[in-house]
């Protein structure tokens, strides 16, 4: 499994798709503070800091990517054929697959994040009076729940690509789990009255990387909820893959 | 007979109430070549796809190197190249990054590998060229130096001529060959074509339905397409001894005391005609008969204008 993940690695780190994806991302990252800088009057880091939840959601789309050139490509090119006719088992295959998408995704978030505070300190600089360690304290607070939460898409996504053979249909399909289940789930509160709709939407991904981006989730519930999601749907992708032809 | 390196037991598949395999049981022995043969949608690649664990079938079981269960067949999977349906790469790798893909991925520590295994088939001019631009030939190719990689017990190759040229087809052979007899390795190939496999194969397996309707060696069915003179006689014993004394030969059958195979002499019939009469011994009737490969094949599985 370890070689598995290590060839994985290899195949998709310095890809040019991988690349080019994480470059026009921190490029936008960089851009947002450069227009901050020039246009937005006397502006610190701190105000990027504060942008910076509005873009937790960016990288549920990110995912999608990053699970489509792991998973998607060896169904679409047959060579996942190579793979399990090879003698590793399929639930190894499973969880390779979901470690390598999770470190693509934290290596992409973490250098556009990165990228974005370097950027954000270089062109407005810190405000006066204030200590570093203040300023990124309650960042790293939420970041703490948001990984997490990031990861558990990414067990959802990998499960969607397991059950389902196209990479549009199954990226579609997982968009609407993400992000339309829980706007219905709040509609359908509204309509029938009943809170239980309410209440599972409170253990859905997007919802709670929005309320730990405006503050009113803490980041223990991003840690249980984005873990939970990892478990349960990288469970639910082994038992598909573990019965599916190829 | 050998050891058995892979032997399925009953293997049953069932895709929406039509059987791809039915009871297939079929026996690998080490260090033979066997050639798996049918019509396209016979069940041949399901029964490769079953061996390696492509496809969970519905009922029956595999054993490799004696062993079942999955872990067990895991780790006898792991000595297995083998390319099934068509060669598998990502195309936008070159052949050398595609296979030193599979280098790190199977554990092979000796780098050179890689660049060894292209030379082997004949692509060490072309590995870095990107896999997408290869030729079916060359895909085919590239599909045998992964199979290689590894250095493998047992090749499985399903329809690996497809798309050569007649040059390709030929180096194939050849390899297959040497590798069976220097390495030892054991081959399971799968061919629609019979003429083709008839010029390495040890051992057949005939498909047809999804059925393994036939195991035959290379010698049985030698014997079986053999072309003979099939004469009656009104002496047998008289015409036997005359067979052995005056033509010098003991390659021929007596078939129910009543008419005698000749498997030589088949285009010098009047030879016999003439030892036979002047002896005096009556024949009732002398006919060159036996069947071409294609023959048997088609008799046996039937409509195929390829075989």
């Amino acid at each position: 499994m370890r070689r598995y993940i290590r060839a994985e690695l290899d195949r998709n780190l310095l890809r040019p798709y991988f690349l080019l994806m994480t470059l026009i991302v921190t490029g936008f990252a960089v851009a947002l503070n450069v227009v901050g800088s020039k246009f937005g009057g006397e502006m610190y880091v701190d105000y990027s800091i504060q942008m910076l939840p509005a873009f937790f959601g960016l990288p549920i789309f990110l995912i999608i990517m990053i699970v489509d050139m792991v998973s998607m490509e060896e169904f679409k090119n047959g060579t996942i054929k190579n793979i399990v006719s090879s003698g590793l088992s399929r639930e190894k295959i499973v969880i390779s697959k979901i470690i390598v998408s999770c470190i693509l995704g934290l290596i992409a978030a973490f250098v556009v994040m990165g990228t974005y505070l370097l950027s954000a300190n270089i062109l407005m600089g810190t405000p006066p009076n204030i200590e570093a360690g203040v300023l990124y304290r309650g960042l790293m607070y939420m970041l703490i729940g948001v990984v997490p939460l990031w990861l558990g898409c990414v067990g959802v996504c990998t499960f969607f690509t397991t059950l389902i053979d196209k990479s549009f249909v199954s990226g579609f399909i997982y968009y609407i789990y993400i992000v339309i289940v829980p706007k219905i789930l709040i509609l359908a509160n509204v309509i029938t009255g009943k809170n239980i709709f309410g209440e599972v939407n409170k253990y859905m991904i997007n919802p709670t990387l929005e309320g730990i981006g405006s503050g009113t989730v803490d980041f223990q519930k991003g840690i249980l909820i984005g873990l939970g999601h990892l478990l349960i749907f990288g469970l639910l992708s082994v038992l598909v893959f573990k019965k599916r032809d190829i | 007979m050998n050891e058995l390196v892979i032997k399925t037991n009953n293997l049953t598949k069932v895709y929406k109430n039509q059987k791809a395999l039915d009871n297939v049981s079929l026996s690998l022995e080490k260090g033979s070549i066997y050639g798996l043969v049918g019509e396209n949608g016979s069940g041949k690649s399901t029964t490769l796809k079953a061996i390696l664990g492509l496809i969970n079938p519905n009922s029956g079981n595999i054993e490799i190197y004696g062993e079942t269960g999955e872990t067990k067949l895991s780790e006898g999977r792991k000595t297995i190249g083998c390319i099934i349906e068509s060669p598998a790469f990502f195309p936008y790798m070159s052949a050398k990054k595609n296979l030193e893909y599979y280098r790190v991925q199977r554990g092979l520590t000796d780098k050179k590998v890689v660049e060894e295994t292209l030379n082997l088939v004949g692509l060490g001019s072309v590995g870095n060229k990107k896999f997408k631009t290869f030729s079916l030939g060359m895909k085919q190719r590239l599909g045998i130096a992964y199979c290689l990689l590894i250095n493998p017990e047992i090749l499985i190759l399903d329809e690996p001529i497809n798309g050569l040229d007649p040059k390709g087809i030929m180096d194939l052979r050849k390899l297959i060959l040497k590798l069976n007899k220097e390495k030892d390795i054991t081959v399971l190939i799968s061919s629609h074509i019979l003429d083709e496999l008839s010029h390495i194969a040890t051992n057949y397996g005939f498909m047809k339905h999804g059925k393994l309707i036939k195991e035959i060696t290379a010698a049985q069915l030698d014997e079986e397409c053999r072309k003979f003179l099939r004469i009656k006689v009104d002496d047998i014993s008289k015409a036997t001894l005359l067979l052995e004394e005056e033509l010098k030969t003991l390659d021929y059958k007596v078939n129910n005391q009543e008419e005698i195979y000749l498997y030589e002499f088949i285009n010098e019939s009047d030879k016999v005609i003439e030892v036979f009469y002047k002896s005096g011994i009556k024949i009732k009737s002398i006919n060159q008969e036996g069947v071409r490969l294609e023959e048997y094949y088609m008799d046996l599985v039937g409509g195929n204008k390829n075989a």
